[in-house]
């Protein structure tokens, strides 16, 4: 199934809108569609975007059943925002999820996924196959031989993809978003001076 | 649950992936705990999906049903929130247009034979052809067509425009003309044409003024330049401009375009004509000619 949608982004078939959007925009709008079956479309985005975080944290935290448990959890904070997305202001679903998973596991499982969370908000903002690039990273945590594998390409070919992919999305959010909105957004993992200092520490 | 042992990052690799530090360091720790090593099960999205599935149909379940119109003010809303334009142009587009589509309709439907906005367009500010190739300004013209047809709809008085004209017909140049033409021809509001200088402290003034509360105004730089008023007595200053504008209009004094969705035999005629017709309206109304 996937091969077959990176070959109709690799033809230029036209993506839902939506997949381009935040995450946190893209609950309010969850929330917002009149149609159940655009609402299921889109909240399988959104589960897609983070569950491999969640279910990372549940194994750090040595749930028994991390599966079980990343469901129960990702349910419960959907529901919990519904009632709330009504009357406030709806950027602060990865806040609420991080925030349930604290008290579900603990902070130090948290801890460990938390900048993995806040920057998967934003990879969507690139176009699909660079999103997916970038993705790939997060998902086999900068394991080259499995991402290369993904791309079903040498680890050079990867290396080379993941660098245009996340140079692009940094360049994009330094030059779209700013600070101030990128900490609101992420409890302050993600700003400007994070973004801007790249590269592995000499 | 697969696993997989082989090789991880080196720094080298990661500095030419261009990812930020505050991911690398988070990598190497999920990395030193071995979680690299494990990919959940193919299922997992599926199963959590099933797990949301009563919240949504929950969240089906209470949402009002929707009318056609609340569609394309949905609609709306969305193509504000994807559509990419460069920030500061961006948030007055989407402030301007969503308070003339949301607040303005509301208080035109609350107070009948009030419109939701006034506009006041002078040409010396805002050239006529800016109107198609600036993106802002093509969103906050979307969101007034939007909001008439709403108005119009419900019975409510749509938009009311006032275009001030330069002082010369020669001013305008062809581009300028047909742009003139196009939105006669494709225009929803109700609108007026005044002379320069018609109205003391009105030229050189371009603004939406909405809900005869909230005061968009725009300047002219290099190009369009934004500005949302806070003060209140500047939007005083705004209601005092429109009501005079008001009574300009009853008076005769300013020339009626379009009124009730309809436009004015002579603005067909104009239209109709080209050019030179349109020539011909803009000079009786710099004139002052009946």
């Amino acid at each position: 199934m996937l091969e077959w949608l990176r070959w109709l982004d690799g033809i230029g078939w036209p993506w839902q809108d939506y997949q381009r959007w935040p995450l946190d925009d893209l609950v309010e709008q969850v929330i917002r569609e009149p149609s159940l079956e655009r609402k299921r479309k889109m909240w399988a985005e959104v589960t897609k975007r983070f569950c491999v975080d969640v279910w990372r944290a549940c194994i750090d935290y040595s749930s028994r059943t991390p599966a079980h448990d990343t469901q129960t959890l990702v349910s419960a904070v959907f529901s919990a925002m519904v009632p709330r997305l009504r009357t406030e202001r709806p950027a602060l679903f990865t806040r609420m999820l991080m925030r349930e998973m604290e008290e579900r596991l603990d902070r130090e499982a948290v801890e460990q996924v938390r900048p993995f969370i806040c920057m998967r908000q934003f990879l969507h903002y690139l176009p699909p196959r660079q999103a997916s690039d970038a993705a790939l990273l997060l998902d086999h945590v900068f394991n080259w031989a499995a991402v290369a594998g993904e791309m079903r390409v040498q680890c050079e070919e990867a290396n080379r993809r993941s660098a245009k992919a996340w140079h692009d999305l940094v360049t994009l959010l330094l030059s779209d978003f700013p600070d101030d909105e990128l900490r609101e957004r992420t409890g302050g993992v993600v700003n400007h001076a994070a973004l801007r200092d790249r590269g592995v520490r000499p | 649950m697969s696993e997989d042992t082989t090789r991880v990052s080196d720094p080298a690799e990661l500095g030419n992936a261009e990812v930020p530090r505050f991911l690398i360091d988070a990598g190497r720790r999920l990395q030193d705990r071995g979680l690299h090593r494990i990919q959940p099960p193919s299922s997992l999205v599926e199963a959590t999906l099933t797990a949301c599935e009563h919240a949504l149909r929950d969240l089906g379940s209470s949402v009002e049903e929707k009318t056609g119109d609340d569609r394309v003010h949905e609609w709306f809303r969305e193509l504000l929130a994807v559509r990419p334009l460069p920030a500061p142009e961006f948030a007055f587009a989407r402030a301007a247009a969503l308070s003339l589509v949301e607040e303005g309709v509301a208080f035109a439907l609350k107070y009948r034979g009030s419109p939701p906005a006034y506009a006041v367009e002078d040409h010396c500010v805002t050239e006529p052809d800016w109107w198609s190739e600036h993106e802002f300004l093509s969103t906050w013209r979307m969101a007034c067509d939007l909001a008439d047809r709403r108005l119009v709809n419900l019975g409510g008085t749509p938009l009311r425009r006032v275009v001030i004209l330069r002082s010369r017909v020669e001013d305008y140049n062809e581009r300028q003309i047909e742009a003139i033409r196009l939105a006669l021809e494709t225009g929803t509001s109700d609108t007026y044409w005044l002379p320069h200088n018609a109205v003391a402290g009105l030229h050189n003034r371009d603004f939406a003024l909405v809900a005869r509360s909230k005061l968009f105004e725009i300047k002219r730089g290099a190009g369009p330049e934004f500005v949302v008023a806070q003060d209140i007595s500047i939007c005083r200053e705004a209601i005092r401009m429109c009501d005079e504008l008001d009574r300009l209009a009853q008076s005769g004094f300013a020339r009626r375009i379009r009124a009730a969705g309809r436009l004015a035999p002579e603005a067909i005629n104009a239209v109709e004509s080209g050019d030179t017709g349109i020539r011909e309206l803009l000079a009786k109304t710099i004139m002052g000619l009946p």
